[in-house]
């Protein structure tokens, strides 16, 4: 066998092994403006000195152009709302406006999109993005981001997302240990917008 | 040359010399600042240096603001100006990296469980603190909630994290704001304090002017909007300097082809000449002697004294005898000049006991300009024999004379008396219309009128209100500042006011911050509280609350410092208030009748009431002169000769400001002044006909009728003015002059017919 030969056969063993490709074409299915992307969540958030997670579950609504409704059903009803404008939150018909347009909540509101829609691109704005890919699936992935912003590593240490087609789980740890875990299940994507998916977005006194 | 002129000559030329060594080294300045022309204010006023401090931050403040319909670009946009701006130097950004509520949280954290935001604070004390239970709740299970055990440990309802929010809102001054499908983002900045005026604010506005139209141009649809103190400044710089060129261009103009017509001759526009500048430079050199700082409102008005001296010329001129040398002209003409004089600087010099700066730099201008500018007519252009005409006046006019003084001549001047008697009763009792509102004194064009209306309505930091909360200790005004916060929170939730700036926003009153952190124990105590409690750790019972005392005030960004007010010699204390976005709706008279303790501090208010006041006293003054001149007249030249010269100016003088008022033009400071103008102009018409020897009384008419034309074409001029003050000046010197020269012959049939 020639040099030329055994170089080409490494490479493809190195190729179907190693699974080297473009780290940008790797994650969920893209969400394109005007499709929705709904599914349901379950939170679990450990913070420091309580003895139990606090744990919540219900569904939520992504509007590439619009932003994220947030609707939890358990332990009790309420919504959030994360739109450009500022970030609503309706519980038990008082609604209150959020953060506006600084700290956590307009992170965590950024973060959404780009995180379930696999947009590292947008993503490397304020975090260095690491995919990784295991050799033996071809849409399994897992990703972990570390604040490149200086501002955003002061309460966030990390987060690592997974997923395949869609993302399933996020998980946020923050620096003062304590930490966010959410899982996604029952993903879709919609062409046109649902009734329920534009309730979701209204600001008003129903959960 | 005789000794006395020698004298009189070398006298005028030192002082002359002398004052402009003062201004040219600088001892004395010129100012422009409108605060300058009333009295300081006495420190023991809190309300004074609250005024002082805002005026000199209005002063120096320009706002703008970024338009995009993408928020995002606005944003950056007005980023971008900012950095631009800093790069300047001199310039202060006020807002964004100087206030942030990072600052605060050091300030705050032992205070963290008793600092609420007032709908927070309110929700508590109506008994719906249910709403924060749940909103608590709610929180600990939402994506966005920062909390963490420490800070639900100290705050369980999560006051301190709205009540952050709150304020990061209140102080984050580049927050774009959404009107009518743009966003705007604001910028505003302050042009360094401590320079000197004019020249590097001008090169700074200049840069300013530059850089906003190089990021328009770079960005499409960005539009950046800025006015300001210091831009109107500049602004008007421009167009006063233009209109005061073609004025004076006009003016001269007109002035030099009036007398070439009338004397056929450049001797008499020189000697003219001549006259007014001895007036104008003796004036001034005067006012730079006697004052450190001379407003450039006495200058202005010392030069349109141009106006009364070239009447001086005018007469010499056309009094002249073909068979005479111009000493004997000089000679003839002489008491009614130096009568005429005599009146004008008596007018003149009563406004130098109003006590107030601008009316002593007037008194003293006029009267050195008046003198010198008359008795270089007297002794000076006599003895410059290259400037005498032979001839006095070669168009005759003599019919009209005749017609004038038959016309006149059927006039009840007694009647004429009794309206100049009842018409200055009524202004002393202030029955005219008057308008003494600084704000109609500016200059507006389209394009200002424009950007200022944009920024009012846009931009809160344009539409604010500043407040005067005064108290006899610090707590007692925090409590006051929440008593206000209180009163208005309708009117912000009508949208009336967009916000409140206050210290007591920043550290309450420790009244308000005791009551919250009880509340809030009351309201966990409660079963709706345990099930709150149940799920987090337990509360942390330590709390410090914060004292507003000077180290802690200390943290705070300086324009927050800054709104504390000390005067330490008399033991006053205030809190500046700033109500942000008011309305024209926000019924601001009926706040402050609330309370003794709030005042608005409104520098336009306040310099519309000393001009109330300043007008007021020169209307006084004005009224007073006329009647000790009167009674001087009376005593000198007997009741009916002198009655009869002293109605012409004073007929003049008080109906010219009625007749102004009932044609709308509202009688003001300037307008006043315009009649101290109009008095002394009148005064001249009447005393050189009466003094005019009885076969010079023709030449006297008509000396006086050149005169009048020549200023009736430079007022006339001033009245087109787009200033304001030039043109209310220009039309009341117009209808006076109109009027004193309609009278004039009155004095002309006085009975002695020769001043002896």
């Amino acid at each position: 066998m020639s040099y030329l030969k055994q170089f080409v056969v490494f490479a493809l063993f190195v190729f179907y092994t190693v699974g080297v490709v473009d780290a940008s074409q790797i994650g969920p299915n893209e969400v394109k403006p005007g499709s929705i992307l709904t599914g349901e969540f379950s939170q679990e958030r450990y913070l420091n000195g309580f003895e139990a997670p606090l744990v919540s579950s219900g569904d939520f609504f992504l509007f590439p152009s619009k932003g994220l409704a947030w609707r939890v059903f358990e332990p009790f009803e309420s919504r959030l709302i994360m739109t450009s404008e500022g970030i609503t939150q309706i519980t038990h018909g008082s609604i209150m406006k959020v953060a506006g347009t600084t700290g956590l909540a307009k992170l965590i509101g950024g973060l959404m999109y780009p995180a379930l829609s696999g947009d590292w691109q947008k993503l490397k704005n304020d975090f260095e993005v690491n995919v990784e890919q295991p050799a033996a699936t071809d849409t399994e992935w897992t990703a972990s981001l570390r604040p490149v912003n200086e501002t955003i590593g002061k309460i966030i240490e990390s987060i690592e997302l997974t997923g395949g087609t869609t993302t399933r789980s996020l998980i946020i740890f923050k620096t003062n240990g304590d930490r966010d875990e959410i899982q996604f299940k029952s993903q879709e994507i919609l062409g046109v917008p649902t009734k329920e998916a534009i309730n979701a977005f209204s600001i008003d006194g129903n959960n | 040359m005789s000794l006395y002129g020698k004298i009189w000559g070398t006298g005028l030329l030192a002082l002359v010399l002398y004052g402009c060594m003062l201004l040219f080294t600088g001892q004395t300045r010129f100012v422009s600042d409108i605060a300058f022309l009333f009295p300081e204010p006495s420190s023991a006023d809190l309300e004074a240096i609250a005024l002082n401090q805002i005026s000199n931050q209005l002063s120096s403040q320009i706002i703008f603001l970024v338009s995009h319909k993408d928020a995002d670009t606005a944003l950056n946009i007005a980023g971008k100006l900012r950095d631009e701006l800093r790069n300047i130097g001199g310039i202060r950004i006020l807002g964004g990296r100087e206030i942030g509520t990072s600052k605060f949280a050091a300030l705050h954290k032992p205070a963290i469980g008793a600092l609420a935001t007032y709908s927070d604070y309110k929700t508590l004390k109506t008994g719906h603190g249910d709403a924060l239970l749940k909103r608590s709740l709610a929180s600990l299970y939402m994506p966005a909630s920062s909390i963490n055990s420490s800070l639900i440990r100290q705050d369980p309802l999560g006051l301190y994290q709205e009540y952050l929010q709150e304020l990061s809102a209140t102080f984050d001054a580049n927050r774009p704001k959404k009107y009518n499908n743009s966003y705007y983002s604001p910028v505003t900045v302050r042009i360094s304090e401590s320079l000197p005026i004019n020249d590097k604010k001008k090169t700074r506005l200049q840069v300013i002017e530059k850089l906003v139209g190089s990021l328009e141009d770079g960005n499409k649809e960005v539009k950046i909007h800025y006015g300001g103190a210091p831009r109107y400044s500049q602004k008007i710089s421009q167009i006063s300097k233009s209109e005061a060129g073609k004025i004076s261009v006009l003016a001269v103009s007109a002035i030099v082809i009036l007398l070439i017509f009338l004397f056929r001759s450049f001797k008499p526009v020189l000697g003219a000449v001549l006259t007014i500048s001895i007036g104008v430079a003796v004036g001034a050199a005067a006012t730079a002697i006697f004052f450190e700082n001379v407003h450039l409102i006495a200058v202005a008005f010392g030069v349109s004294l141009v106006g009364v001296v070239v009447d001086y010329a005018i007469h010499f001129y056309t009094s002249r005898r073909a068979n005479e040398t111009s000493e004997q002209t000089a000679n003839r003409i002489k008491a009614g000049l130096l009568y005429g004089i005599g009146t004008s600087v008596l007018g003149f010099a009563a406004l130098a006991f109003s006590g107030v700066n601008v009316l002593q730099q007037i008194a003293v201008y006029s009267a050195f300009g008046i003198v010198s500018a008359g008795i270089s007519v007297v002794y000076l252009l006599p003895r410059l024999t290259f400037l005498s005409k032979t001839e006095g006046y070669s168009t005759s006019i003599d019919m009209l004379g005749r017609a004038h003084r038959s016309a006149v001549a059927v006039v009840p001047y007694l009647a004429l008396g009794l309206v100049t008697i009842v018409t200055a009763i009524l202004l002393l009792l202030d029955v005219f219309d008057a308008n003494d509102d600084v704000r109609k004194l500016r200059v507006d064009t389209p394009e200002l009128t424009k950007t200022e209306t944009f920024l009012a309505k846009y931009s809160n930091a344009a539409s604010a209100k500043i407040l005067l909360v005064k108290g006899t200790s610090t707590e007692q005004i925090l409590q006051r500042e929440e008593w206000l916060q209180d009163y208005i929170w309708t009117d912000v939730q009508n949208e009336k006011v967009s916000g409140f700036w206050g210290v007591s926003k920043l550290i309450p009153s420790i009244k308000k911050q005791s009551e919250i952190w009880e509340m809030s124990t009351e309201l966990l105590n409660t079963v709706e509280g345990a099930k709150l409690q149940k799920l987090i750790p337990s509360r942390s019972t330590n709390v410090e609350l914060i004292y507003a005392d000077e180290e802690n005030r200390s943290q705070l960004p300086k324009e927050i410092q800054d709104l504390v007010l000390e005067d330490k010699s008399t033991d006053q204390r205030g809190h500046l208030v700033i109500l942000q976005g008011v309305q024209p709706s926000f019924d601001l008279e009926t706040l402050l009748g609330e309370k003794s303790w709030i005042s608005e501090i409104n520098p336009a208010k306040k310099y519309s009431a000393n001009f109330f006041d300043t007008r007021v006293k020169s209307t006084y003054s004005l009224i007073g002169v006329i009647v000790f001149i009167s009674l001087l007249f009376i005593w000198k030249m007997g009741i009916e000769t002198g009655a009869k010269i002293i109605l012409v100016p004073s007929f003049a003088t008080f109906s010219t400001l009625a007749l102004s008022s009932l044609f709308g033009v509202e009688i003001n400071f300037f307008s006043v002044m315009a009649s101290f103008l109009v008095f002394a102009l009148g005064a001249d018409y009447a005393l050189f006909q009466y003094a005019a020897h009885s076969d010079d009384k023709e030449r006297a008419y008509q000396a006086v009728s050149y005169s009048a034309i020549s200023t009736i074409l430079v007022f006339g001029l001033l009245s087109f003015s787009m200033i304001p003050v030039l043109q209310t000046m220009g039309s009341v010197v117009v209808i006076g002059v109109v009027l004193a020269w309609l009278l004039s012959p009155i004095a002309n049939l006085a009975p002695e017919g020769e001043y002896k």
